[in-house]
């Protein structure tokens, strides 16, 4: 069962020809909407972000009746100076980037953490959609 | 018309993200101060560990290998493709490759590349 609705997939199309581009022209705008990456092991979904330089306290993340918003904004470094870009193709400034999420997740159990640069979030299922091995008893 | 184009798929250019060996090139900056060039280059998922970073004959080349994450998880939505990191290109500038520094902080690694000392503006203090 696909956790997302598939209504969403155009606009991922969209978000991965932007990154087929990206690698051939080179990044010229900011990417308002990071893409994710989503993936699902027995007990949770896990949501992640690529956010580069970002500190922790710059990442906002929400769960709201089934949607989870991703917000953060990381700031342009300011030029000191005498210095001078010769190459500039990094992005800054803000973004917000929401995913509705159709499994059933325990809201209390939701976690986030940020690694080298990469933003995981962990949603963990309810207890009902978990997987449960039955035993089986003779009668 | 090129004959070796025999199917759609063939010659369609593959979008990145869908495969989990491609490289990248990552976002970086290169910017010039008075005494070094500056790079800046979005590496995330790389830890030290992970960084070859040569400098040889004017050219810098980088290598980043971010860890691994997820093993065994099913994918249900891939947007972006996690591979190798590769960039390389002449330094326009002449710099001293021995004192190359760089460091790698959330996913971010600055490399700081002096220009020889005798490039570099002095002060001349004038005595009287």
């Amino acid at each position: 069962m696909n956790a997302f609705p598939t209504v969403l997939n155009p606009a991922s199309l969209v978000r991965q020809m932007d990154r087929a581009l990206d690698q051939f022209f080179g990044a010229t705008s900011p990417r308002a909407t990071p893409p994710v990456n989503a993936w699902e092991d027995e007990q949770a979904l896990l949501v992640e972000m690529e956010l580069p330089g970002f500190k922790i306290d710059q990442v906002e993340v929400t769960w709201e009746r089934g949607t989870l918003t991703i917000r953060g904004a990381r700031p342009e470094p300011s030029a000191a100076e005498g210095e001078r870009y010769l190459h500039r193709e990094r992005t800054f400034g803000r973004f917000s980037r929401s995913l509705t999420i159709a499994h059933d997740i325990d809201p209390a159990g939701v976690t986030a953490t940020m690694t080298d640069g990469v933003l995981t979030v962990r949603l963990p299922k309810s207890a009902v959609a978990q997987p449960r091995r039955i035993t089986v008893s003779a009668n | 018309m090129n004959n070796a184009c025999r199917t759609d798929s063939a010659c369609t250019p593959t979008v990145a993200t869908a495969q989990p060996a491609m490289s990248y090139e990552p976002a970086f900056d290169l910017i010039e101060t008075e005494s070094a060039l500056v790079l800046r280059a979005d590496v995330p998922g790389v830890k030290p560990e992970g960084v070859d970073l040569t400098i040889e004959r004017g050219e810098l080349r980088l290598l980043a290998k971010p860890a691994a994450r997820h093993a065994g998880a099913r994918a249900l939505r891939e947007e972006f493709g996690v591979g190798d990191y590769h960039l390389s290109f002449t330094l326009p500038r002449d710099v001293d490759a021995a004192n190359v520094t760089a460091a790698l902080s959330d996913g971010v690694l600055t490399v700081t590349l002096p220009k020889p000392a005798a490039l570099q503006p002095r002060r001349i203090a004038v005595t009287g």
